[in-house]
């Protein structure tokens, strides 16, 4: 691969590959998930007495 | 179904160090490892492709990471151990699976489900398309680096892989990134449809 061509690669991953990525980081979670985690932990510490 | 949780079903008790109750240890499992999940669930997501089985992999990841709570070290980094209980919980689910007989189907990756449309609907379309499309093996490499922001040691210490392999696993999902994102970008997400 040619000098230019690693150029013109480096520039779509820094202006518009990386940029998105990184606005995909973190995705809320249903409801439903965060209820059946809390009635584990729920669970757990009920179960300890 | 990932977990071996079920409601109804309690999990084993935690020993606690003597300092700490079972109810002052669950109280900072809420407050330590709680706000990761917006994190691990876009992981679970990108990872598995499918709402569902994310919300397994989470959910299992959760019930594992409880369970060995009294284990992780107060003030270490938290997401590191949680994405590691995350990505062995994945592991484990593969290798059941390829022994199961749906592996035809994970092997060969069929056609991801769509994605949560609160991802889609920020306008990432395109980059969660290609970045489902890349093998397993990379994108999670990928994922851990350039969207959860790992650094390579960490990465090597989530997947159980030599620094060197993660280096190269980075390099080669970039690159098919990039190749699948780019005729993706250039008609608007039609070359995927095709």
């Amino acid at each position: 691969m040619d000098r230019e061509a690693r150029r013109r690669n480096k520039d779509v991953w820094d202006r518009a590959i990386a940029p998105r990525l990184r606005a995909v980081r973190e995705l809320e979670p249903p409801p439903r998930l965060r209820e059946r985690i809390a009635r584990m932990i729920a669970a757990g510490v009920s179960a300890q007495h | 179904m990932l977990g071996t949780f079920r409601p109804g079903l309690e999990p084993t008790p935690l020993a606690f160090p003597d300092a700490e109750t079972s109810q002052e240890a669950s109280a900072r499992f809420e407050r330590e490892a709680l706000p990761q999940m917006k994190s691990l669930y876009a992981t679970a997501c990108r990872t598995t492709r499918n709402a569902a089985d994310a919300e397994d992999l989470v959910q299992e990841t959760y019930y594992r990471a409880f369970r060995a709570f009294d284990g992780y070290t107060p003030g270490t980094n938290i997401r590191a151990w949680l994405f590691t209980i995350l990505y062995r919980v994945r592991a484990d689910a593969y290798r059941k699976a390829r022994r199961s007989p749906q592996t035809v189907e994970l092997r060969y990756e069929g056609p991801a489900q769509d994605a949560p449309q609160d991802a889609l609907a920020r306008g990432q379309e395109d980059i969660v398309r290609a970045l489902e499309r890349v093998p397993e093996t990379f994108r999670t490499a990928v994922i851990l680096r350039d969207v959860q922001d790992f650094s390579y040691e960490e990465i090597a210490r989530i997947t159980d892989t030599p620094v060197g392999t993660v280096m190269s696993r980075i390099h080669r999902g970039r690159t098919r990134l990039r190749l699948l994102f780019e005729p993706l970008r250039r008609t608007g997400g039609e070359a995927h449809r095709a």
